[in-house]
C-alpha cells in the first residue's frame, strides 16, 4: 500500500479536480479506510488476516461503510457511503498498481471471486520516496483551481 | 460483514505457510515476502524471520547491499537444505516501511481533529457543524 498521505492528498486532487463537494470529506474517509487492519498484520497471527482482506473489496466495504453511515444523521447517509467508495476506489486503484512479489492480498472480486490482482507497476514503499512531490503536485493543483480557475 | 470475513478467514486457513510452500517447491525458485532481517552470520549467511516466526539462513548475494537489521526485504531464492536459502535474486528493499506506519498514523489524527472540527454529535448521529 502507499502511505495514508499519499492516498490522502491524490484524493484530495481528484476531489479538487473533478469538483466534488458535498461527499470530499467523506472520500477522504474511504480512501484510507481499506487501510485499518493493516497495522494489526504485524501483531496477529498471519492466520488472522484473512479476516482483513476483504477490505480491498468494493463489495464488503459497502457493508462496512454502511454500517458506519449509521453513525451519521440521516440526510449524511448516502452521501457518506457514496464518498466513501469513491475514496476506497482510487485507494484500490493505487494499491493494485503496486509490486508484489509474492502477489498482493488485494481482491477488489471478493465474495465472488479470491483472485488477487496486481500489476507490478511501482513499488511499494515508491509513495515515500516521492511524497514531498505529491504534495507540491497537490498544492499547485489546489492554487491552479482556486485562483486561476476563478480569473477564468 | 462478519460472514463475508469469515468466508475469508476459512479461505485463508488453507494457505500453507511459507515453510510448507518451500516444501513443495522441490528445488524451485520460491518467493519470500516481507521477511525480517533477524542478524548476520559471518559465513555472508543472513538470517531472517518470516510472517510466521520461521527463521531462514539465506547467502546473501555479494554484490548486493545489506539490509539493516530489523529492515524488511523481499526476493526469490532456491531453498538448498531445511532453512537454507541459496540463489537469491530479484531483490527489493523494503525502505521506509516503518516510517510508512507513522506517517499514516500521523495522517489519521490529523483526519480525526478535522473531522471534529467539521461534524459534531446530534442525537440523530453525526452531522456537519452549521458555521
Amino acid at each position: 500500500m502507499p502511505d495514508a498521505a499519499t492516498h490522502i492528498l491524490i484524493q484530495i486532487m481528484f476531489n479538487k479536480l473533478i469538483w466534488i463537494k458535498k461527499i470530499a470529506p467523506y472520500s477522504l474517509f474511504g480512501a484510507i479506510a481499506p487501510d485499518f487492519a493493516k497495522g494489526l498484520n504485524r501483531i496477529i497471527s498471519p492466520d488472522w488476516d484473512w479476516v482483513f482482506y476483504p477490505m480491498h473489496s468494493p463489495f464488503y466495504m459497502l457493508f462496512f461503510f454502511y454500517a458506519i453511515s449509521m453513525l451519521f444523521h440521516k440526510s449524511e447517509r448516502s452521501s457518506f457511503i457514496l464518498g466513501s467508495l469513491l475514496g476506497m476506489g482510487i485507494h484500490l486503484f493505487l494499491d493494485i498498481l503496486q509490486t508484489n512479489i509474492s502477489g498482493s492480498y488485494y481482491m477488489p472480486l471478493f465474495p465472488f471471486s479470491f483472485k488477487t490482482i496486481s500489476l507490478g507497476l511501482i513499488n511499494t514503499e515508491t509513495s515515500l520516496f516521492f511524497l514531498p512531490l505529491t504534495i507540491l503536485i497537490v498544492l499547485l493543483t489546489y492554487f491552479l483551481k482556486e485562483y486561476i480557475g476563478k480569473k477564468i | 460483514m462478519f460472514l463475508l470475513s469469515f468466508y475469508s478467514y476459512d479461505f485463508g486457513a488453507s494457505e500453507k505457510s511459507l515453510k510448507e510452500v518451500v516444501v513443495s517447491s522441490k528445488g524451485n525458485s520460491v518467493p519470500f515476502s516481507y521477511m525480517k532481517v533477524y542478524l548476520y552470520k559471518r559465513s555472508g549467511f543472513i538470517v531472517f524471520n518470516d510472517r510466521w516466526g520461521d527463521k531462514w539462513n539465506v547467502l546473501w548475494p555479494q554484490n548486493s547491499i545489506i539490509p539493516k537489521i530489523g529492515s524488511y526485504a523481499s526476493f526469490y531464492g532456491v531453498c538448498v537444505s531445511d532453512g537454507y536459502i541459496n540463489k537469491v535474486q530479484n531483490i527489493i528493499y523494503h525502505k521506509g516501511y516503518t516510517l510508512k506506519l507513522y506517517i499514516s498514523i500521523m495522517t489519521l489524527v490529523i483526519l480525526i481533529i478535522l473531522f471534529f472540527k467539521n461534524f459534531e454529535l446530534s442525537p440523530h448521529g453525526f452531522n456537519r457543524r452549521i458555521l
